[in-house]
Formats: C-alpha cells, sequence, structure tokens
C-alpha cells in the first residue's frame, strides 16, 4: 500500500509526504483492515476486459484502497462503497506506453550511462500529459535519451496523487543498437568492463574470506583453546549483494512504517555495510557507477531492470545478440522501429527461438524492394515472441490512433487475443511493471480506462480514465 | 557456352593475331604462362604466403577428422554445437581446379568440403539439395566491391539482409573484396564473414602525380638501405659483439612499417595503372625492389604483357574497358576486349571485374557486379580459354587476394562456397538456383521475392514454397 518514493528532485518532499502517509495508515492495517477503514470502490461495467485474456460481460470490479481486490459478476461488497456506473462502456486496463520521451528534449549523449535515470531530469508537475490520458495511457515509461546505454529509464502515471505517479520498481536500461560499428563497440566494452567488475568485487570478497579464515586460525592457535561461542561457519555471512543496492535507484524511505523491523538485524537490502568499527565486515571495492545497473542484470539481482535494445533494421538484432553471446542471462527486450524500411521478417524466426518480448508499433510493414504488405506483429506472435505495442512518436494523433491501427492489424491476422495483450499486460510487461499494472486483476493498482465501445472499435472513445480508483480524467462533452 | 563462342567468336578472331601470338591453350595447369615462350614468372608461387594462423591447404585437408570439429576461428573455446552438414546431389560439378565430375555429390561439414565425387555417402543428418541438371561451381569472387557489406570492420558494420547482398548471392558471388577485406556474403548471419584482412598496401605510382612516385621510390630505397644494414649488422655481430646496431625505430610505424612488409614479402602492393608508361614503371618497381604488384585497370596491360609477365605483376581488368587508340601515338595503345587473354596468354594472372563495383538496380544495368560472369564471357569473346575466364572469377581472383586456401574452388578442405547455376556459367541465360555460403543456403530462388517472375523451371506461375514471405496475410493463420 505505500509506495517508493521515486528519487525526482522533489524526493525529499515526496518521502515526507509518504512519511505522513504511511504513518496516517499504518495503525489501520495494524488493526486488522476492518471494511469500515478502508475505502472501496465499486465499477459496474458493460464489459470488463481483463488484459490476461478474460472478456467479462457485465463485470464488476471491487476496488480497495486503490487497488483492485475481485474482478467477476455479482461481486459482494459493502454497502457504503462508491459505486461507478459504467453499463454502457467497457473497462480495461489502463495501457502502459513502453517507450517515450513523453515531449521531453533528447540529447547528444553518448557512451555508457548506466547510473542515469530518467528520473533525474524530469519535473512532473510541469509536464502536461493529457494527451496520454485521452488516448488512453494511464502511465508511461520516459526513456534517457541519447545513443549507447543510456540509463534506466522509469514509469510515472500520467496523473493522480502528487506522492503516488512514480511506478517503482519499473523501466528498463536502454541500449541503442543504431549506429555501428559505435554502439556495438559500446555495449561490447561495456559488457566487458561489467563483467571485470563483477569479478573484482568476487575476488575482493574472496580474498577478504580467506584473510578472515586465516585470522581465526590465528586466533584459534594463539588462544589455549578456540573461542566456543564462535564456530568456523562454513558460509561466512557478507551482504550477499557486494555492490551497492541492486538499483541504481536509492533506497526507498521507509522509516515510517518499518520502525518495529528497527530492532531486527539489518536487512539485506541495506546497501553500504555498516560502517562500524568491528573489521569483519566486508567492504566492497568501489566500482563503476555507470556499469552498476549492467552489473546486476549480469548478476540477476531482483529488481534489476531488463535490458532493452533499440534496433532499426533485422541485421543490428544480430550484432546485439553477438555481442550478448554467452550473457544468456540477461532478460531483454527489443524495440524494432526507426529503420527507413525494416526489414524485420528477416528476424522473426530467430526472435520467436529467443522468446523475446518485443515492443514495435502497430504498423503493417512492407517486404523489402517490394509491394508485398505482411503482419509483422502477427508473425511475431505466431513465432514464439511476446509482442508490445506502442506508437513510433508521441504526437496526439498517434497516441490516440494506436487502438485502431491495432485493430487494422487484426483485420489482417493478428488475434484479438493476442491485440489486447499487446496493448495491455504485455506493454506493462516491457515497461518493467508488469507486476502492479497491465491488466484487471487481483492485487493490481485501480488504474482502468472507461470506453465507449470496444477495445478495437476504431471509432470507441475513452470516456473516463480511473487512476489508482479514482477517476482523474473525464471526456469533455 | 558454346553458344557464346559461336556469335562471339567471328569478330575475336580476326585482330587478335596481328597484336600478339594466341594464347596457348591449356587445360592441366592452375597458372597460366608459357615455360617455352617468356621466363617463367613463378613456377608455384611460393612468396605468396599464407597468414600465420592458417594451416597450410593440405595439411588441413588432410587431417579431416580431427580438423573439422573444430571451431574455425580458433582459440575460442566455444561451446560444440552439433555437426552441420550439406550435401549436393546428382550435379554437374565443376571444381575448376580439377576435371569436371558429372552426377557428383559434395559433401560439406561445418562449412568445409568434407567430400566431393559420385557415390559419395551422405550423411544421414545432412540438409539435401537435389541438384540433378544444375551445375556447381565454386562461389565467384568479386575483387572489388562497394556497397555489399558495411564498413571496416565489416563484421561489425554489415547489414547481412540487404537488397544489393541478396541481389549477388543471386549472381553467384560469395566472397568480395571489401575495403581492404576479403569477405563473404553472409546472408542472415555474422558467423565466418572476414576471411583476411589488409589484403593489399596502396600504391600511387602513377604519371600523374610525380611527386608521389618520387616519394614512395625514396622511402622504399631507404627501406631497403635498412634491411641490407640490418643484414650487414647481423654478420659483422658474430665478427664483433660491438658492432651498433642500425636504428629502426622510424621504420617501425608509419609509411615505412607499409613499404618494410612489402620488401620483407609480407604485403602485397595494389596499383592503379591504366597506360603502358605507368604500367611498365610499375613492372620496373616490382622488379627492382622485388614486391609483388597487382595492378589494376591495366586497359594498355596487352601492349606491355611480356614486361608484366616478367616482373611478376598481377592484373586484375575489365574485358569490356573501351578506349580507342589514339592514331598519333607510334604504338599500340588504347583498350581491347582481348587485353584478358593477351595478358593471360604471356603468364600473367588475370581477375576479371566489371566496370561497376557496385550492384545496380537503377538505369541500364548489365556493367555491375550482378554480370560478373558476363563480364568473364567477354573475356572469352576476346579470345581467353573458357576455363581461364572461369578461374579469372573464381580461383584466380582467389590468388590475387592471397585466400586461395580457402575459397576458389571446389576442393576437399577448402570452404563451402557454391553457386548452383543453371547451366554453363558464361552463359547469359544462366541464373542462380541456390547460392551457398559458409555450408549454409544463402540464396533460394524460389524462395527470394527479388525478381520473383524469373524462375529457373521457366514457369513463372508456379507457386512460391510455403515458407516464402509474405506469409499468413489474412485468415491463413
Amino acid at each position: 500500500m505505500v509506495r517508493r518514493a521515486s528519487s525526482t528532485r522533489r524526493g525529499g518532499l515526496l518521502a515526507v509526504a509518504l512519511g505522513v502517509l504511511a504513518l496516517l495508515s499504518a495503525p489501520a492495517v495494524a488493526a486488522g483492515g476492518g471494511p469500515a477503514d478502508e475505502e472501496f470502490v465499486v465499477v459496474k461495467a458493460g464489459k470488463v476486459i481483463t488484459g490476461s485474456g478474460e472478456e467479462i460481460d457485465r463485470g464488476e470490479i471491487v476496488i480497495v484502497d486503490g487497488q483492485i481486490r475481485l474482478v467477476g459478476r455479482r461481486l459482494e461488497y459493502p454497502k457504503t462503497a462508491t459505486v461507478i456506473h459504467a453499463e454502457t462502456q467497457t473497462v480495461m486496463p489502463g495501457m502502459v506506453h513502453c517507450r517515450t520521451r513523453a515531449g521531453l528534449p533528447s540529447y547528444q549523449r553518448s557512451g555508457v550511462h548506466g547510473d542515469l535515470k530518467t528520473a533525474d531530469e524530469i519535473y512532473l508537475d510541469e509536464m502536461d500529459l493529457e494527451s496520454f490520458l485521452r488516448a488512453g495511457y494511464t502511465a508511461v515509461n520516459i526513456y534517457p535519451a541519447g545513443t549507447g546505454i543510456t540509463g534506466v529509464s522509469s514509469v510515472y502515471r500520467t496523473a493522480g496523487p502528487a506522492g503516488q505517479r512514480a511506478v517503482t520498481p519499473g523501466g528498463y536500461l536502454r541500449t541503442t543498437m543504431i549506429s555501428l560499428p559505435r554502439d556495438k563497440q559500446t555495449l561490447r566494452d561495456a559488457l566487458k568492463k561489467a563483467k571485470a567488475e563483477i569479478d573484482k568485487v568476487e575476488k575482493a570478497r574472496q580474498d577478504w574470506e580467506a584473510k578472515r579464515k586465516e585470522a581465526e586460525a590465528k586466533k584459534a592457535a594463539e588462544g589455549a583453546k578456540p573461542p566456543e561461542q564462535q564456530p568456523p561457519s562454513p558460509s561466512p555471512a557478507p551482504p550477499t549483494p557486494p555492490t551497492p543496492g541492486p538499483q541504481p535507484s536509492p533506497t526507498p524511505p521507509k522509516s515510517g512504517p518499518q520502525l518495529p523491523a528497527a530492532d531486527k538485524p539489518a536487512p539485506q537490502e541495506t546497501a553500504k555495510p555498516a560502517g562500524d568499527a568491528s573489521g569483519d565486515q566486508f567492504k566492497p571495492p568501489e566500482t563503476d557507477p555507470s556499469h552498476r545497473a549492467l552489473m546486476d542484470l549480469i548478476q540477476k539481482k531482483d529488481g534489476a531492470p531488463a535490458l532493452m535494445l533499440e534496433v532499426p533494421s533485422a541485421s543490428n538484432i544480430l550484432h546485439a545478440l553477438e555481442v550478448l553471446q554467452g550473457f544468456d542471462q540477461v532478460t531483454r527486450t527489443l524495440w524494432l522501429g526507426g529503420g527507413f524500411a525494416p526489414d524485420f521478417n528477416n528476424a522473426v524466426a530467430k526472435l520467436g527461438e529467443l522468446k523475446s518480448l518485443v515492443i514495435t508499433a502497430p504498423a503493417m510493414h512492407r517486404l523489402p524492394a517490394t509491394i508485398n504488405r505482411y503482419n509483422l506483429v502477427a508473425e511475431l506472435f505466431g513465432a514464439g515472441c511476446e509482442v508490445a505495442l506502442a506508437p513510433e512518436n508521441d504526437s496526439p494523433q498517434d497516441l490516440e490512433a494506436v487502438r485502431a491501427r491495432t485493430a487494422d492489424l487484426v483485420r489482417s491476422g493478428l488475434q484479438r487475443s493476442d491485440a489486447v495483450k499487446a496493448l495491455t499486460v504485455n506493454a506493462a510487461k516491457a515497461a518493467g511493471v508488469g507486476k502492479q499494472l497491465g491488466s484487471i486483476e487481483k492485487g493490481k493498482d485501480a488504474d482502468l480506462v472507461f470506453l465507449d465501445g470496444d477495445v478495437l472499435d476504431p471509432g470507441a472513445r475513452v470516456q473516463r480514465v480511473m487512476i489508482l480508483g479514482k477517476v482523474v480524467w473525464k471526456a469533455k462533452d | 557456352m558454346r553458344m557464346i563462342r559461336s556469335y562471339l567468336g567471328a569478330l575475336a578472331l580476326c585482330t587478335t593475331l596481328a597484336i600478339a601470338p594466341p594464347a596457348p591453350a591449356r587445360q592441366d595447369s592452375s597458372l597460366p604462362g608459357d615455360p617455352a615462350a617468356q621466363p617463367q614468372p613463378r613456377p608455384d608461387r611460393p612468396r605468396r604466403r599464407r597468414p600465420p594462423d592458417q594451416p597450410p591447404p593440405d595439411q588441413r585437408s588432410g587431417s579431416e577428422g580431427q580438423s573439422e570439429a573444430e571451431p574455425r576461428s580458433g582459440g575460442k573455446p566455444e561451446k560444440k554445437k552439433d555437426d552441420r552438414f550439406l550435401a549436393i546431389k546428382g550435379a554437374t560439378v565443376h571444381s575448376v581446379s580439377g576435371p569436371v565430375l558429372q552426377n557428383a555429390t559434395i559433401v560439406c561439414t561445418n562449412g568445409r568440403i568434407t567430400a566431393v565425387g559420385p557415390g559419395v555417402p551422405v550423411p544421414e543428418k545432412a540438409e539435401v539439395i537435389d541438384a540433378a541438371g544444375f551445375h556447381v561451381y565454386p562461389g565467384l569472387i568479386a575483387v572489388r566491391s562497394i556497397a555489399l557489406l558495411g564498413g571496416d570492420p565489416p563484421e561489425d558494420t554489415s547489414d547481412v539482409f540487404t537488397t544489393q547482398l541478396v541481389a549477388a548471392l543471386g549472381a553467384g558471388i560469395t566472397t568480395v573484396a571489401t575495403g581492404n577485406t576479403a569477405a563473404k556474403l553472409t546472408y542472415g548471419t555474422l558467423e565466418d564473414m572476414v576471411v583476411k584482412r589488409n589484403l593489399f598496401e596502396t600504391i600511387r605510382y602513377g604519371s600523374s602525380d610525380p611527386a608521389a612516385k618520387r616519394r614512395l621510390r625514396e622511402s622504399l630505397e631507404k627501406v631497403r638501405q635498412l634491411l641490407r644494414d640490418q643484414k650487414a649488422y647481423e654478420e659483422e655481430r658474430s665478427r664483433n659483439p660491438d658492432a651498433k646496431a642500425p636504428d629502426d625505430k622510424w621504420a617501425k610505424s608509419g609509411e615505412a612499417a607499409t613499404h618494410l612488409k612489402l620488401l620483407k614479402g609480407e604485403a602485397t602492393a595494389l596499383a592503379d595503372a591504366e597506360l603502358a608508361y605507368d604500367l611498365e614503371q610499375t613492372c620496373e618497381l616490382a622488379e627492382e625492389f622485388g614486391i609483388r604488384v597487382v595492378v589494376r585497370g591495366a586497359r594498355e596491360g596487352w601492349t606491355v604483357a611480356p614486361r608484366m609477365a616478367r616482373a611478376g605483376v598481377w592484373a586484375i581488368v575489365t574485358p569490356r574497358t573501351r578506349d580507342d587508340p589514339d592514331k598519333r601515338l607510334m604504338r599500340p595503345n588504347g583498350g581491347t576486349i582481348e587485353n584478358a587473354a593477351i595478358l593471360y596468354g604471356h603468364g600473367v594472372p588475370v581477375a576479371i571485374v566489371p566496370s561497376q563495383a557496385g550492384v545496380s538496380f537503377g538505369g541500364l544495368g548489365g556493367r555491375d557486379l550482378l554480370q560478373l560472369n558476363l563480364e568473364a564471357a567477354f573475356g572469352v569473346r576476346g579470345g581467353l580459354p573458357e576455363d581461364a575466364a572461369v578461374r579469372s572469377i573464381t580461383l584466380d581472383a582467389a590468388r590475387i587476394l592471397g585466400i586461395d586456401d580457402r575459397v576458389g574452388s571446389i576442393q576437399v578442405g577448402k570452404d563451402a562456397d557454391f553457386a548452383i547455376v543453371t547451366g554453363d556459367l558464361l552463359h547469359y541465360t544462366t541464373i542462380a538456383r541456390w547460392t551457398i555460403v559458409n555450408g549454409r543456403v544463402a540464396y533460394d530462388k524460389e524462395k527470394e521475392t527479388l525478381f520473383q517472375h524469373i524462375r529457373t523451371g521457366g514457369d513463372e506461375n508456379a507457386p512460391p514454397p510455403k515458407d516464402a514471405w509474405p506469409r499468413r496475410l489474412g485468415q491463413e493463420q
């Protein structure tokens, strides 16, 4: 319920706000959460499209404190619940735009910048995201601009209470594979360096362990008898993540709700080993912050954002995969697009073999040097990929046309269920927020979109947008 | 082929005899050159050196059992994959270095030829191409190319799906010199692309730039003096241990280093020379310094052919280069279609290229890389023996590039690069049905969308195979 704050410049303010919020709500949770303290919202829809494959006619959604608790027909809820009547409308999960700049300027940056985050460059209050709301987007994944490894993207709700706009953990580590051989070399060098840094930390840890064992043995030899209270444990307990933090994001402010946990031993997540006087804490050597995101990926740490590769042509996919050979554990997403005459038909088999998660624009493609059109999205699904759809640019017209263009694809062979997934679940997954957003399921955030028709009806318009259980936008008419 | 001879023959015969003795016919020798008429340029080319990392060809083919399973690039311990077999059955095999085999089978393992001949057993797992009625030639080699592969290095910059690449493969070309690198047209994969780097050291030694000419001479003389000094020092050191070694720091980098390589025979020089005077001067340089020179152009080579043969200079020519003779000059001059034939007849190894080094789809075609085989056929029109014409775009081209230990002929131990064509390679109606690169089918006419209306079987309404693009459009899925 308590959300982690992002690291915007207002991080401090947010932290205070969140702390207060947490303090207010903590007793309620502790008291057991009686219905009187919880805020119930019920949506009665003509049709609920859950996003994960189900479609429920005359469905209902029970929302408690901004999170979905129940989905189905004829559900039970307290009489005090606020009922939102949408019996003539279709309710779908709020769409997540998984690749956007949202009007931010672009940069000429290149090289490895894994420590940069979009969160550092935006002022949410100053951004106008209404065009996203109008098109049915409840969250945007804003990526850091530039070429090379440009940094970690951040996911924000397009509206909602100020403290809860950021969706964490989320985002991806964006890497371009556009201009060759520069981008290829950048990624190759970055992976090599990240690996070297991991080895460095690992070696330091081994040295430290060896030294400690030696010291213990010495102590044991010097003392008349070995100290019984300290049996030489085979696995000493240095913090398992030796590098600071699994993510470049700072540790979330959890001072409020974590009061009872304070007397427990420090949780694993505390990044820096407590700098107390005892020398038996392992201190990892300094690592290059710009490579830490990659290191986390290689070490497969929890919550590490996936690698997102931007490729404009089929051949560049091969170049990227060649560099990533031997890094099979690195989860990756691909964005296909931007090329003059994309020939992604050549990459379909390979991507399907790898079961890739692919972000692409909803458009028909043309076989190079011919007038034959083909349905790339359908082909990718057929080959075994997961596809997320995102418009190639962020003009309001393009944003609003996404559903209609997807409907176009359905008319040319894409299955409806795949199309819905591509717009909702997969898009959230691609943005790294699949756990919180993207479908109407128990436990997910109540970010919903109300349409006056079917999701794939080109004429259907967004009527209402709900974020965290509250209607934040209504069509004017 | 007979057709070409018949319609080209009449013209070809009438003027040749007056200018130069006709080329003696030779079938068996892989080297052109008449030992009786001319001083033998180089009986078996001992100066052409193999890169140190490659075992000699005989050694490689001798120990197939072990060497075939090893990865090509060597050194790197790679994950062992299953062996990749390809078999071509029932074709007429033009091995170029040996006899023509009827109804023969070629077996390739992991991109190398492991067996050739009639009745060769085919491994069970092999991908089999039934090529009955087709002719198999070694993949053609273009000693000059533009815009087929990327820049430098090609394996990091190439787009391996371009239309140009497909078209060149459709012309039977499998290996090209791109920049200063010999690389394969590996359609759809980046593996095993580069054959040899640093093919040539380009020198400027033409009458158009006397200053450059002087500089080159001076530099070569200086480096030669250094080599002599070093030799003298070696001798003196045995007698006098205090002898002072000559200063060779200046020859470690830059132009001097290049020239040192040339003088030591570690590199081949490439010179652009068209006119008789420039060719003679280049020959003089090659003889005086004992360096290996390949001349590109050699339009008036036919007037100085004996001189070129004596100097051991090799030539890259274009038979269709036309240049009307200047009557005022009191010597034979101008371009002639017999150039290649006359050079060959005097023992100058000849590679043939079209006048355009790229692939052109617009305007009048016919002089670009797509007509590499026809350019060689025009050499035949000028009197070049047919087998020599085929060699000029396969084995002799490979020798000029210094890669004849890997490509250029169909021999056990060489790379599995083939052009499987519908008839005689030099006939104008011949088109490629399959092109094989590194034992992979890189081009399949039936599946190709480019020039789809032209069919090897002649039936343009024949349906394409099921896995050809575009597919699954509409409801077929």
